[in-house]
């Protein structure tokens, strides 16, 4: 999906992650700004993707300020972004909680 | 630690804490702000930011309270503010040793001199701008560049782009995007546009925030009050950018600018941008257009403006912005 708006979540205290959404042309690309980059960079990269394909947002340009969030962190910052994004409040409970969350 | 607002002007004990603050963290205290925060621990302050628009300014934490990275949450509640403005985009000027502080908040630096570093954060950034400059983009051999105001567009800024047009293939006019002159940003694109709607050849931009802007060069907008050192800063920041991040994208060979009798900002703003084009960009100063042997200004238009001397408006802009100008005489007076 396509969106002219962004939006950011989070906060940029010890142990959260700060994301922002931008509009981008074509596919998922993540600028991650972290203190762990260089242990899980690709973890939390791949974590984020992971989250969007599944919430069906393929083209989105994020911007993340990581200050060493865990995984469950990561991924309920990512999902909130993503509904804030598509203006939805309706959250698909059952859905997220079969990812395992 | 508690967050609040500041409200100066109700609040004078506050305005003096805050004052003591930023002059103990090597700050002026500088009161052109919109909206100012501070986290008091107990009755003292001990961390401050203000927002001037969307620009963060005036940012300090005591030197007692560095360890605690009170910074986090002082800057998350200014974005959370510009947010609820539906601004989301934000500025930050600050010294090259407190850069990263904000690098590791998530901004980034736009351009940097010797003394100042210009960040950003959200959206539209600079990617942006520059992504609209090369759609905008004519292939040309030697293409020039002027920035104007235009406030409103003169004879004067005429003869600017017609001697740019006779040694340049190409000629990028850029209309400064900031609504604080008399004229609306609108209206000043439009009276560009209109002057030059017979040549091919102008491109006619707007500067968005990145040149002679708030962000990058707030002096020019208080011309009377402006620090002549502060406004040398600002405006070899201004330059700067302009030689890295814009010219490459449009291949700006020459840059013209107007000669400038009457305002000392402007002229420090001249012999800025001459030293740091130096070597890498041709830059033309082109003496001004003289009516009766006076220099035509933007000033003087104004000022005939506003005494309904539409005669001498006549003389001094071309005729497409004398039928503006009458059109919407009404908000020009105001």
């Amino acid at each position: 999906m396509q969106t002219a708006k962004t939006v950011t979540v989070g906060t940029m205290e010890s142990s959260d992650i700060m994301i922002t959404l931008k509009p981008n042309a074509s596919g998922i690309t993540i600028d991650l700004d972290s203190n762990v980059k260089k242990q899980f960079g690709a973890h939390i990269t791949a974590l984020m993707t992971e989250v969007l394909q599944k919430l069906g947002i393929n083209d989105i340009a994020v911007e993340a300020v990581d200050k060493g969030a865990l995984d469950c962190t990561i991924k309920a910052r990512t999902i909130a972004a993503a509904y804030r994004l598509q203006g939805k409040t309706d959250y698909d409970w059952e859905a997220l909680n079969s990812w395992n969350v | 630690m508690q967050l609040k607002r500041l409200w100066f002007d109700i609040n004078p004990v506050a305005k003096r804490q805050w004052q003591a603050l930023l002059t103990q963290a090597g700050l002026m205290a500088d009161e052109q702000v919109d909206y100012t925060i501070g986290l008091y621990d107990g009755d003292n302050l001990v961390a401050t930011g203000s927002l001037y628009q969307n620009i963060i300014k005036c940012v300090a934490v005591a030197t007692t309270e560095t360890h605690q990275n009170l910074l986090a949450p002082l800057i998350k509640a200014l974005l959370d503010r510009l947010d609820e403005q539906q601004q989301s985009h934000a500025f930050v000027y600050t010294k090259p040793c407190t850069a990263p502080y904000f690098e590791a908040l998530g901004f980034k630096a736009v351009v940097a001199t010797t003394h100042v570093v210009l960040l950003e954060r959200g959206y539209p950034d600079l990617n942006a701008y520059q992504l609209l400059l090369d759609q905008r983009k004519v292939t040309s051999a030697n293409a020039g560049a002027i920035v104007m105001n235009a406030n409103p567009f003169t004879n004067g800024h005429l003869q600017l782009i017609q001697t740019a047009l006779a040694t340049c293939d190409v000629v990028y006019v850029f209309v400064v995007s900031e609504d604080r002159s008399q004229f609306d940003t609108q209206a000043r694109l439009t009276m560009v546009q209109q002057a030059v709607a017979d040549q091919s050849r102008v491109i006619v931009l707007p500067t968005n925030h990145y040149l002679v802007a708030n962000a990058t060069f707030p002096a020019y907008f208080l011309k009377d009050q402006a620090d002549l050192a502060v406004a040398k800063e600002q405006a070899q920041l201004d330059a700067t950018l302009f030689l890295r991040k814009i010219s490459p994208i449009l291949d700006i060979h020459h840059r013209f600018v107007g000669d400038e009798p009457f305002s000392p900002v402007t002229k420090v703003y001249n012999d800025q941008l001459a030293q740091v084009l130096t070597g890498q960009l041709q830059l033309t100063v082109v003496p001004r257009l003289t009516v009766d042997a006076q220099p035509v200004s933007a000033t003087q238009v104004r000022q005939a403006l506003a005494a309904n001397d539409w005669a001498t408006v006549k003389q001094l802009v071309p005729a497409t912005s004398y039928h503006y100008l009458k059109g919407s005489q009404p908000h020009a007076n105001s």
